[in-house]
């Protein structure tokens, strides 16, 4: 299965180990990536807001190629998918005034999430799985652009997706059923409400917490610097440690098909995810000083209750 | 209810709207679409950020429904919808309410009624100028710009970001 690969502004930033955690896993799995030449940005919520003319404009340069190349477009971003498909949509329903017949057929925009759950397919997952995972609790998390307003693979519910729990499941570990998976991280609110963004990111990661989650897993590069990077903000916003691990779907892949753990990038991610690899057992390598101490506090932890049983 | 003068006069507006939707709320397509909605509220019990804002989704579709696009394009509400899409998938007459949100930016923009804010401004000049987002400089604009400020953890987040090789 050959794609073209449209990164977006945030997987070449600070979701730099999304991409890196699917590059590496994305061969395993028998998908071949060709990054866009020039990619430029699909226009975010910024351009809908002023001018749909220019936001279409900028998504359409990146299907005409698309369509130029034979190929369809993958893209790790839901934001991106949104905005391309919804330029696509309104390019085949003739709202920009274009023929249909001179565009031809359009090419197909897929999220990450669909190619993996419907084009790869949870028993191909399965069978690639050689580490599993076992007894891991994991909340799959969607957000808000992944499921809504499009269906996903135009088949998934909107309301109450189940693809992700089926990817997880094939590597062997628990998911959970996680009520609030739809709902919105904030994430949008960031730069212009963050008091706001906060509120909505603590309660997701308070109900996570409340159903003794091992950790998070997420396809948004938004949703993970929330709940990642943003988790310290949010134990303040609502005085409650979490110390919930986040991880990319990709990186969570990884970790079942035994990919070295620099190339996922998990030594990237800023809330520690040593619990998690504690508890998927062998030793970890240093990944870095705060998953070091991370290590240190539960080895602390396991010794006082062995004292206290005593 | 004779202490609420104009309730008819309103009435006899939403009756017009839905008959002539054109006249009243003008050419735009998804402004237009309020004259069906029935007030359900289905969007603003689903909404996320309806409890920080002085107005529902509902009360900016009802304000549209009565013909009030200058209130309903320059309330806080549309400028802190997430576009989580939920009231979209939700409503029961199928309205895009979020595009209408989005809708009404736009007008709100076009006939400068609101001066976009820093963030908006600066995501646009970053769009048409360099094709890409910059998100470190968004971060370090909103970190200096929030009410309240919490320098110490926006130092440390910085910090943890530059040493993890997310900042570059």
């Amino acid at each position: 299965m050959k794609y073209l690969f449209y990164p977006g502004c945030s997987l070449k930033g600070t979701a730099r180990d999304y991409e890196e955690s699917l590059l590496a896993v994305a061969p395993l799995l028998g998908l071949e990536l060709e990054e866009l030449q020039g990619w430029r940005c699909c226009g975010s919520s910024a351009a809908r807001s002023k001018d749909l003319n220019w936001a279409y404009s900028l998504s359409a340069r990146t299907i005409a190629t698309a369509r130029e190349r034979g190929m369809d477009l993958l893209m790790a971003c839901p934001a991106c998918y949104a905005n391309h498909l919804r330029a696509l949509k309104a390019e085949q329903s003739g709202d920009e005034s274009t023929d249909l017949d001179s565009a031809g057929p359009g090419p197909r925009v897929k999220h990450l999430l669909e190619v993996l759950a419907f084009d790869v397919g949870p028993d191909e997952i399965r069978r690639r799985t050689v580490r599993p995972l076992p007894g891991i609790r994991a909340v799959p998390y969607y957000g808000c652009l992944v499921t809504r307003p499009f269906p996903l693979g135009g088949v998934e519910s909107r309301e109450n997706p189940k693809a992700m729990e089926a990817i997880v499941e094939a590597t062997g570990a628990v998911a959970l059923s996680f009520p609030p998976k739809g709902d919105c991280c904030g994430g949008a609110l960031l730069f212009s409400h963050e008091a706001v963004a906060l509120k909505l990111t603590a309660s997701i990661l308070e109900q996570a917490k409340d159903l003794s989650a091992d950790c998070l897993v997420v396809v948004c590069p938004l949703c993970h610097f929330m709940l990642d990077a943003k988790q310290r903000a949010a134990e303040r916003e609502v005085r409650r440690r979490f110390g919930l691990p986040v991880l990319y779907l990709t990186q969570w892949l990884g970790l079942a098909m035994d990919v070295d753990l620099r190339k996922l990038g998990i030594h990237r991610l800023v809330t520690s995810p040593a619990p998690l690899l504690h508890k998927r057992g062998a030793r970890e390598p240093l990944l870095s000083v705060e998953s070091l101490l991370g290590t240190l506090r539960l080895r602390l932890r396991g010794a006082t209750s062995r004292i206290g049983r005593q | 209810m004779s202490s609420t003068p104009g309730l008819d006069v309103l009435h006899w507006r939403i009756m017009r709207n839905v008959d002539h939707p054109e006249a009243a709320l003008g050419p735009n397509r998804e402004i237009r679409e309020a004259a069906r909605c029935v007030q359900c509220g289905k969007c603003s019990s689903g909404c996320p950020v309806a409890f920080e804002s002085v107005h529902t989704p509902r009360q900016v579709m009802r304000f549209l429904q009565w013909g009030w696009a200058q209130e309903a394009a320059t309330s806080p509400f549309v400028w802190l919808c997430a576009e989580c899409q939920a009231c979209t998938v939700r409503c029961p007459r199928g309205i895009d309410v979020a595009e209408t949100m989005l809708a009404l930016r736009r007008l709100a923009r076009r006939k400068s009624w609101v001066r976009p804010d820093h963030f908006h401004e600066a995501l646009e000049a970053m769009i048409s100028k360099k094709g890409r987002v910059e998100e470190l400089r968004l971060g370090v604009m909103a970190a200096l710009s929030k009410w309240p400020r919490h320098p110490l953890e926006d130092l440390l987040l910085f910090v943890k970001m530059l040493r993890r090789g997310r900042l570059k």
